[in-house]
């Protein structure tokens, strides 16, 4: 009986991945800071900073960087404080 | 209880190179007359700001690391405060084991490229975010 149940499940299974792909996004992102433990987030190191914020000055979420909670949290921070001391722009929009 | 504190602040381009020395004097002054040591001064110079302030498109940036009681750091903050040619400052408590935090700064100064290993992982972060 249950060797009947899985037999007839399987073509099932099979039919149900024809339909929409839903795992066929790619390799799952690993925080890189965790990954390279010796980077320091610094709100000074406005070089590296950059390459989280857009071309117009926004922070990019984490679901893009890739970043973990806590490392896309001292990134916020940091550039935050960045902006304050004009080593990042707010925005690129005035003037 | 002492901790270490640093101060990055910015002084207006105009005012020239004593001018700007004043400054830090003052500051340093200030730390000491409120029982702050280890006091260290990096001097940035002159940098493009990343917005204007005022009139200004460029300012001095000077950081200052300082071990002291949260009460130098109010006494600083006040003074830099009330400068007229102190356009930005901004006071952070530095996080425990956090010394080669500053090589970031320093980098910075000297124009040098963060080290091979960290452009490397940016470039990848990169392509990752296109």
């Amino acid at each position: 009986m249950a060797g009947d149940r899985k037999g007839g499940g399987e073509p099932r299974r099979d039919r149900g991945s024809t339909g929409p792909r839903r795992r066929a996004i790619g390799r799952r992102k690993v925080c890189r800071f965790c990954a390279e433990k010796q980077i320091r987030i610094d709100y000074k190191d406005w070089r590296t900073l950059g390459h989280f914020v857009t071309e117009r000055g926004k922070i990019i979420p984490r679901r893009i960087t890739g970043a973990c909670a806590r490392h896309q949290r001292r990134l916020t921070t940091a550039i935050k404080r960045a902006r304050v001391v004009a080593l990042l722009p707010y925005t690129t929009a005035y003037d | 209880m002492s901790r270490r504190y640093e101060v990055l602040f910015v002084v207006r381009p105009d005012i020239g190179d004593a001018g700007v020395k004043d400054e830090i004097e003052r500051a340093q002054r200030i730390l000491e007359q409120h029982g702050a040591t280890a006091v260290q001064v990096h001097d940035w110079g002159l940098r493009d700001l990343a917005y204007r302030i005022e009139t200004y498109h460029r300012g001095w940036y000077v950081l200052i690391e300082y071990d002291s009681t949260p009460r130098a750091v109010t006494e600083l903050e006040r003074a830099l405060k009330l400068s007229e040619h102190v356009l930005r400052f901004m006071s952070v408590r530095q996080s425990e084991g956090a010394g080669p935090i500053l090589d970031g700064g320093q980098s910075i100064t000297d124009e040098t490229p963060a080290d091979p290993l960290a452009e490397d992982i940016l470039s990848e972060a990169e392509e990752g975010e296109v």
